[in-house]
């Protein structure tokens, strides 16, 4: 059984293809959406989900959040004792929505499709991959996140044929495909996006505009308990300001209060930079697929960000209508995953289906050219893959050195899109040893293979002794070997994730010691009073008796929240 | 008609439609398994791209059929070979201009907004440079192209493209005052240089503006000092006066050097109206005060010998200290460069070019293009006219393989092929006595490039193609015909886009 799972950002999601539809599956406490946190608890089992998240304000030192943004990267996080890389935890995240899976689905699951931003470079791509080995899993496919949002609506409409827009907003990144379907042909035909854009630095900005208009201090920022408060409220009133007209953002400081009123058109305002730079992929991706917005059929919206109005407006009057997001655009991108896993199980009711997706961005090598004067000028890029590329695809140039008798060859691999290599982003190197020739003699063919996990190959022979080097891409630190995965595979199995059964339990305590944290005075003292009698009914073991504890524990939280105006924590910002 | 390879791959005949060839290859893409043979979907999707290329021109140029091998019933064209065929079908021209009747209606009122913003700019740019004392700088330029943009009617995508051809064309159209900081200002406004694909998406003026700005690039990473020398040279070349015998005789050897070298650039930011009375007060000059052409330089040139005993004695020094240290004295490991040089040019080629295209035929030559170097650099030897035509013909009759179609490089092979037809054609109109009063500037062009030493490296061959078809692409006016930037209107400037030497 194959199950397709988003690795998001803020949220992951596992679903799978069932009776000729894609279902989500609900994790341990009955909901779809399984924050993507990880925390270390004390008794040194591993806390995913919801409880870690509530666990950010308590125990920051012990919780880690948004951790996809450095995958690929060698950045580490300490959890107590103990250093993790990204890829572990989100191994860790993604073992949990195993074990959810196998609970719902009631046999073993070892093969994933694991969702990645379209744009997503190389090593970014292959940490993923290295995550899903880590948490003992099969990676079958990577697949692009639009193209998955694609997929779940494109599912529903095979019969007609249609061009769709997919505008995937999520946390942190923001990508645009154009998919085209006909004859049950899926075909994405381009690609394009930012991958530092997304819903937070809508925040970022609404924070800014609060730091000058109040006239809070600006030495508030390094005090992180204020900053998440302010990143809490300032959720809230965006969240608010989808429904009623005005908002407000008010945080307490110790005695000092300091507030925003913000409507609409000041939220617009603040943010017209971001709405400018989420203009650019969209065209690009409407010239790369020789399409104008009148022969689209329709626009589909997926990724949380995109619920803000100012992002519809923006889709509306670039089109000239209203986008839609008949799916809910938090779970779009996990049931596309799960319509590819039945694609990849061969499932009897995909028979008629197939899905083609494209490169997202263009490759390279860098090259010299030659002056007038016979001098050469460095640092020119050569495209050998262009993007919007069908995939798989593999293309051969032929290159030669600039000099008689050069030793090596060094191949630099870039990805991007300008004349200069200083301006696209460096994936990895390669050397190839040449034999002791004039420089004609010594061409060497390099082939870039792009596959359609978006993993690249790159083979470089040389011409005249057929020698060939296959790149594992030097120069990338950011990698784990095989040997690596390994061994971390073996430690980490020794960590133990909390009991499913009793996750509930844990939740419900993270959400109260949170609570605790932020009440003062004589309503701490009862609050704390209350925490210990619930600890105490878990500690019975009786199940009736933890039930109905848990019922009365979680309402007067409720209770607590609402009342003082405690807000419920809202999802991390990186 | 003969089957174009592609519909033979996908099975069908040259009845088949958009709608057949979509199920073909819907049918075919499904018996394929991507992830294990990608080299079969390649094929696949090659051939279902050609296809579609194909049937979409054969609606578009229905009445201009090529005539094939067989049925020669088309009426006779009167341009020499298929003149706008293989342009549309290779580059998508600006998806501004496609065919479709309904395409043409919706567009009219994204060309009257474009329009309005063009003529807006167009007159706030004449007036800012109507003293050309004190033109404008960039980031005046930029700040009026913005303020231009910045309009709500702007925010409509064909309205932006097309306004951003228009403005390509008014700069490859040659030089004005003011235009080097325009340049310079809507290139960082449309951001032309952070994506090539875009700008080939603007059609035959994208081409000539990528080639600018590569052109540019280059000259960027020229040393400090030659640098400045030349752009004092190219800030003079703006001026009208004629230059005195001094001024020719230390400047008119680089100047030559310089345009053999950026042409496409200097056509942009230079005034290269003046060049012809450069070139004629020179030739005019007794021979000794003409100064000394800039010779290629592969090696230092040393022209005294005192120079070469040290250059011995260096070397010798250099390798004495290299042995010392043990280490081979190589330099470091520069970067690679696709380099093509003559001498490997295979027997078979000139039997090969002299073929009527065929599969076969297009097959060997696209390897031989494929192994000698498609040239990023415009100084590249080419393989000759006639490869480069016979590389055209291919591809206009459908049968050159599909994976390099889109290769940047093929783009400039049909674009040398195509400039050299306009200086044919300009060649035989030279020698019609009905133009002859119009035609005085393009008779000098095609008379004094042949006429003076190049002044160019001796690795090129004096290319006369080159020399001669990039006058004729910029359509030095004369000074009686110069269009004024205010009556420029967007149709005006687009119409230029397809080269039509004299417009009538």
């Amino acid at each position: 059984m194959i199950i397709g799972i988003d690795l998001g950002t803020t949220n992951s999601l596992a679903a799978a293809w069932k009776e000729g539809r894609p279902h989500l599956i609900p994790n341990g406490l009955g909901e779809y959406l399984t924050p993507s946190c990880v925390s270390l608890d004390e008794d040194g089992t591993i806390l995913v989900g919801k409880a870690a998240r509530e666990r950010l304000q308590t125990h920051p030192d012990k919780t880690a959040a948004v951790f996809k943004r450095y995958m690929g990267s060698e950045r580490t996080i300490r959890l107590g004792k103990r250093l993790f890389r990204p890829e572990e935890l989100s191994a860790l995240v993604l073992r949990s929505l195993k074990e959810d899976a196998e609970a719902a689905l009631g046999q073993p699951v070892t093969e994933a499709i694991i969702t990645v931003p379209a744009y997503f470079s190389d090593a970014q791509r292959k940490a993923t991959r290295a995550a899903g080995v880590l948490a003992g899993l099969k990676v079958d496919r990577l697949l692009n996140e639009p193209t998955a949002a694609s997929l779940a609506y494109g599912i529903h409409q095979l019969d007609a044929e249609s061009r769709f827009l997919v505008v995937d907003l999520g946390g942190g990144t923001f990508d645009v495909s154009v998919l085209e379907i006909f004859e049950g042909v899926m075909e994405v035909r381009a690609s394009a996006g930012d991958n530092f854009l997304g819903g937070e630095d809508f925040i970022a900005c609404m924070i800014d505009r609060f730091f000058e208009q109040t006239g809070a201090p600006v030495s508030l920022k390094a005090d992180a308990a204020f900053m998440q408060r302010l990143i809490a409220h300032a959720e809230a009133a965006k969240r608010t300001l989808s429904e009623k007209p005005t908002a407000t953002i008010e945080v307490l400081d110790g005695g000092q209060s300091y507030s925003l009123d913000l409507d609409e058109p000041a939220l617009e305002q603040i943010c017209a930079p971001l709405l400018q730079r989420l203009r650019a992929p969209i065209e690009r991706v409407l010239r790369d697929a020789n399409l104008r917005g009148t022969e689209l059929d329709k626009v589909v919206l997926a990724g949380g960000a995109t619920r803000m109005p100012l992002v519809r407006r923006l889709v509306a009057r670039m089109f000239g209508r209203f986008p839609e997001c008949d799916i809910n655009p938090d779970e779009v991108v996990a049931l596309g995953a799960a319509v590819q896993a039945g694609l990849s199980m061969k499932d009897a009711a995909l028979e008629d289906v197939v899905m083609t997706d494209v490169a997202p961005y263009t490759l390279g090598v860098e090259v010299a050219m030659r002056l007038y004067d016979g001098s050469f000028s460095e640092g020119h890029f050569d495209p050998i893959i262009d993007r919007s590329s069908p995939v798989p695809i593999s293309r051969v140039k032929t290159y030669s050195p600039i000099r008689d008798r050069q030793r090596e060859l060094e191949l630099k691999i870039y990805q991007g899109e300008a004349r200069l290599v200083a301006d696209n982003i460096l994936l990895g190197s390669l050397k190839v040893r040449l034999p002791d020739l004039p420089s004609k003699d010594c061409a060497v063919d390099v082939r870039f293979t792009y596959d359609v996990n978006g993993l690249l190959e790159v083979e470089a022979t040389v011409q005249k002794t057929q020698h060939t080097v296959t790149v594992v891409i030097e120069g990338n630190p950011g990698l784990l070997s095989d040997a690596e995965i390994s061994a971390r595979f073996a430690a980490l199995s020794e960590l133990k994730i909390h009991p499913r059964d009793r996750v509930e339990n844990r939740t419900l305590l993270a959400r109260a010691e949170r609570v605790y944290q932020q009440v003062r005075g004589q309503e701490r003292e009862s609050f704390g009073a209350e925490i210990c009698l619930f600890e105490a009914s878990l500690a019975s073991q009786d199940r009736r008796r933890v039930e109905t504890a848990r019922q009365a524990f979680g309402e007067l939280v409720d209770h607590m929240e609402r009342v003082l105006r405690v807000l419920p924590q809202a999802e991390p910002q990186g | 008609m003969m089957v174009p390879y592609c519909l033979q791959q996908l099975e069908l005949d040259t009845t088949a439609d958009e709608r057949a060839i979509r199920r073909a290859y819907a049918q075919k893409l499904k018996k394929i398994d991507q992830a294990a043979d990608p080299a079969g979907f390649q094929a696949l999707r090659s051939a279902y791209e050609a296809a579609l290329a194909w049937v979409r021109d054969d609606n578009r140029n229905a009445a201009a059929d090529l005539p094939s091998d067989g049925t020669c019933d088309a009426p006779q064209v009167v341009e020499p070979v298929p003149a706008n065929a293989p342009w549309d079908m290779v580059f998508p021209t600006p998806w501004v201009h496609r065919a479709s009747k309904d395409d043409r209606r919706s567009d009219d009122e994204a060309r009257v907004l474009a329009s309005d913003a063009f003529t807006r700019f167009t007159e706030a740019f004449d007036a800012a440079t109507a003293n050309r004392q004190a033109l404008p700088d960039v980031e005046a330029v930029r700040a009026m192209l913005e303020e231009t943009m910045a309009g709500d009617a702007l925010v409509n995508m064909v309205a932006r493209n097309i306004l951003e051809h228009g403005f390509a064309c008014l700069l490859i159209q040659g030089w004005k005052p003011g235009h080097e900081a325009l340049f310079v200002a809507v290139t960082d406004v449309f951001r032309w240089d952070e994506d090539r694909r875009h700008l080939y998406d603007l059609g035959e003026v994208g081409f000539q503006i990528d080639r600018a700005l590569q052109e540019r690039a280059m000259f960027d990473r020229l040393k400090p000092r030659t640098r400045r020398q030349r752009e004092l040279l190219i800030a003079r070349l703006r001026s009208p006066s004629a230059p005195d015998a001094r001024e020719l005789k230390s400047s008119y050897w680089l100047l030559e050097d310089l345009y053999a070298n950026f042409p496409t650039w200097l056509g942009i930011v230079t005034d290269l109206n003046n060049l012809p009375r450069w070139r004629e007060l020179h030739a005019a000059l007794p021979p000794r005060q003409r100064g000394r052409p800039i010779l290629a330089r592969k090696r230092p040139v040393i022209s005294y010998w005192h120079g070469w005993a040290l250059m011995t004695a260096l070397i010798l020094l250099i390798k004495g200290i290299g042995h010392l240290n043990g280490e081979p004295s190589h330099p470091p490991p520069p970067l690679p460069l696709r380099l093509a040089t003559s001498s490997e040019l295979p027997v078979t080629l000139p039997e090969l070019v002299g073929k009527a295209p065929s599969p076969q035929v297009c097959e060997e030559i696209s390897r031989i293009y494929v192994a000698f170097g498609t040239g990023t650099s415009f100084q590249d030897v080419k393989l000759g006219e006639s490869f480069d035509r016979q590389i055209a013909a291919c591809i206009g009759k459908l049968i050159w393989p599909q994976s390099t179609l889109h290769d940047t490089a093929i783009g400039q092979v049909l674009l040398r092929d195509r400039l050299r037809l306009v200086a044919e054609r300009e060649k035989a109109l030279v020698l019609d006595p009905r133009m002859r009063t119009d035609v005085r500037n393009h008779g000098q062009a095609t008379e004094f490039p042949r006429g003076t030493g190049t002044g160019t490296s001796a690795e090129t061959p004096p290319d006369d193609t080159k020399t001669v078809a990039s006058p004729g692409a910029f359509r030095r006016s004369d000074p009686n015909r110069r269009l004024s930037t205010s009556k420029c209107t967007i149709e005006a400037l687009t119409s230029w886009s397809a080269i039509r030497p004299y417009a009538s």
